[in-house]
């Protein structure tokens, strides 16, 4: 039992790789909150340090270089020291973090945060890497230069924490600096210099282990080589190792369903359970170790410092699409699920960048299209081998991934060349020291990540499912009095009379030029909450009970469905065009949802939802028919 | 005679390097404010650590830090 006395705000400011997030962790542990600033989609972490009874609210700023804004991070930067933001009061003092080893540089941002005359005091990181590389400090004569407190850390060993708590719990006494400072970046870089030549010895520019390592992983030939078998592997890993892990799930749900369909008396409220619920949502869920094992890599991946490397090989590529290589990162992540692709480009300093990658995020092959591409292939492209080694269907997989890819890289050309030109935002990026990344980051992330798909699976695709079952389970109609079938010809009939067919029905004029009938209508209006739920509902029309396990069944029920006058529906022409349509259309409410959040209006996802359906009409309309001129069907 | 040509940023070769003479005065404003942040001011000793992979972006070390510029970002700062 303790009685908190009073409390202050500080906020944390400094340049990208200072340090400030491992001091920040340090300082708070695991007390961290992750909010958005109101109005704009940048994340507003705060945490709480606890220092001689008092409870200090740490605010965890974006990186900065400068209080010049020209992104968004930056942006909310300035107005928070400025107390301008309207979601956060400004802080009782500022706590500058800057890198001991690269002071030469940073302490022209001091010097821009000094200039706002608020409490401030300076925390310099990597002591150990400056003496290390025989460097030096004067602190107390760097103290008198500056006129605020300066203290020296190792963040992430801990070093000299307790210091830096000492010092907040002193908060109420810290003055602004008296210093005058130089407003122009030049006068200022001298005032810098100045400072730096009678503070600082420089350390020396030894080769570290980082330029060691870079010396291979960013070698004119090995950096590609090694970038391109780093993605091989990636892929692989995601397909291959979450396999089994998938194949685990999907007994796990097939038995839940099963238990439960045990305890209920059998009817309709037995029927909504097992196959409209558990079927439905459960079919999603098994791929939690999918989405799991890509968010792991890509923290491994961020948090040993490889991802900036990745977007400085990747980034003329990205140029040619007018993005930036960090958007690569985004992309790359949305072959998970799209969510957190679109939540990666707040990385993205450039906002006509973010938002041309926000608008082609939903192009690449989310998991979600899984099980769609899976049952379709699997059913309608034959195991063929050619040349010994490529499988064909993993040759049409492998290409419905390219084409995904390729169509969001031509789509952000156009967008960067049409609405959203005239960028006047400069590149530049760090690539930071290598580091072994900390089991505490990568569990963060992975969990924020699994959780957030989860919860779309409890909302959207629960309520989807629910209102699937119901629409193709109502109205109940009588069986005429001459109905010769057995049960499943009487439950036929009874889809066949559904609302959901009604609605397939009202759609076959526009479908029918892709070859789809008023069943794969309902699956595709079905779907528009989210892509999988077209497996579902295939199932469901099918008979099939929802159950995802049975794979080989519904498939083999697809090869033999016929249309009204009994021709066969799936011809090859028209699954091709229905994989094509699966490629381009924005069949999932949270992406949209998501859209609307990151850029704070309903506008983009209508653009985005329209320009994509318009795509993946013509394109599957043109795959048909080009299919049907070479005589494949 | 190179000193008299006026060359930027991109005429170095890793290894190489040489002082911020000026920084295009016809760039947008923001964008050679930005620069300058960054310490590509006239008088700065700027070396060239790496070219990416592909040539573009480079890696550029400049006052005890690194940073990587863009051809389109480096051609707006002039060396001597």
């Amino acid at each position: 039992m303790h009685h908190v006395a009073a409390t202050g705000r500080i906020a944390l400011v400094g340049s990208p790789n200072s340090g400030k997030t491992t001091l920040f962790n340090a300082l708070t542990g695991l007390s961290q909150k992750v909010a958005n600033y109101a109005g704009v989609t940048v994340e507003q972490v705060q945490g709480e340090v606890e220092v001689d009874g008092r409870v200090i609210t740490l605010i965890d700023l974006p990186g900065t270089y400068s209080l010049e804004a020209l992104s968004p991070d930056e942006e909310v930067v300035s107005k928070v020291l400025e107390g301008t933001m309207a979601s956060c009061a400004a802080p009782d003092g500022i706590v500058v973090v800057a890198d001991a080893t690269t002071l030469e540089r940073s302490l022209q941002l001091v010097g821009d945060i000094l200039r706002l005359g608020r409490p401030t005091v300076l925390i310099l990181t990597m002591i150990d890497e400056l003496k290390a590389r025989h460097g030096g400090l004067k602190l107390g004569a760097l103290k008198r230069s500056l006129g605020i407190p300066v203290l020296g850390v190792v963040g992430n060993r801990g070093v000299g924490i307790d210091d830096v708590r000492a010092l907040l719990a002193k908060s109420d006494d810290w003055k602004p600096s008296k210093v005058e400072i130089p407003e122009s970046p030049e006068e200022r870089f001298a005032w810098a210099d100045e400072i730096f030549a009678r503070c600082v010895t420089a350390p020396r520019r030894d080769a570290t282990l980082t330029d060691r390592i870079d010396a291979v992983l960013l070698h004119p030939v090995l950096g590609i080589a090694i970038f391109a078998f780093l993605m091989f592997l990636f892929f692989q890993v995601v397909f291959a190792v979450a396999a089994p892990l998938q194949e685990l799930f999907e007994s796990g749900v097939g038995l839940l369903g099963a238990m439960v369909g045990e305890l209920l008396p059998e009817g309709l409220f037995r029927a909504l359970i097992v196959d409209g619920i558990i079927g439905g949502v459960g079919g999603v869920v098994v791929f939690v170790p999918q989405i799991a094992l890509l968010l792991l890599m890509i923290a491994v991946l961020e948090g040993s410092g490889y991802m900036a490397r990745a977007a400085f090989v990747i980034d003329r590529v990205m140029g040619w699409a007018g993005l930036e290589g960090r958007c690569f990162i985004a992309l790359l992540s949305s072959y998970a699920c799209a969510i957190p692709g679109i939540m990666a480009t707040r990385g993205v300093p450039d906002p006509r960048s973010r938002l041309a990658t926000i608008l082609v995020a939903p192009f690449m092959t989310c998991s979600a299209r899984l099980p769609v591409y899976g049952l379709l292939i699997g059913a309608f492209i034959p195991k063929e081998t050619f040349f010994g080694i490529f499988n064909l269907q993993g040759v049409v997989l492998f290409g419905l991934y390219l084409l995904g890819s390729v169509s969001a890289l031509l789509a952000a050309a156009i967008l960067k060349r049409g609405i959203l030109r005239g960028a006047t935002y400069p590149f530049y990026m760090e690539l930071p020291p290598y580091r072994m990344p900390t089991v505490q980051v990568i569990w963060h992330r992975l969990s924020r990540g699994v959780w957030a798909f989860l919860r779309k699976a409890g909302t959207v695709i629960l309520a989807a499912s629910v209102i699937l079952w119901v629409t193709l389970n109502l109205p109940r109609v009588e069986l005429p009095s001459d109905f010769s079938g057995g049960e499943v010809a009487a439950q036929t009939y009874q889809l066949e009379h559904s609302y959901a067919a009604a609605v397939g029905h009202a759609m076959e004029p526009v479908l029918s030029p892709l070859g789809f009938d008023w069943r794969i209508g309902v699956g595709l209006v079905a779907s528009l909450a989210a892509r999988e739920v077209i497996v579902s509902t295939m199932a469901q029309i099918y008979g099939f009970g929802g159950d995802e396990g049975d794979m080989d069944g519904l498939a083999a029920q697809l090869r033999k469905a016929k249309d009204g006058e009994g021709n066969l529906v799936y011809t090859l022409p028209t699954v091709l065009a229905l994989l094509v349509f699966f490629v381009y259309a924005l069949q999932c409410v949270s992406t949209l949802a998501v859209m609307r959040r990151e850029t704070g209006s309903w506008r983009w996802p209508a653009l985005a939802f329209s320009y994509m359906l318009a795509i993946a009409y013509v394109m599957a309309f043109a795959t048909r028919w080009s299919a049907i001129a070479l005589g494949w069907g | 005679m190179a000193a008299l040509t006026k060359s930027d940023l991109r005429a170095l070769d890793p290894g190489e390097g040489a002082h911020v003479v000026s920084l295009d005065s016809t760039a947008p404003q923001q964008i050679v404010r930005r620069l300058m942040v960054l310490g590509f001011v006239p008088g700065t000793y700027v070396s060239v650590v790496r070219r990416a992979p592909l040539g573009d972006p480079i890696e550029f070390e400049l006052r005890g830090g690194r940073i990587s510029l863009r051809a389109s970002e480096a051609r707006l700062i002039f060396i001597s």
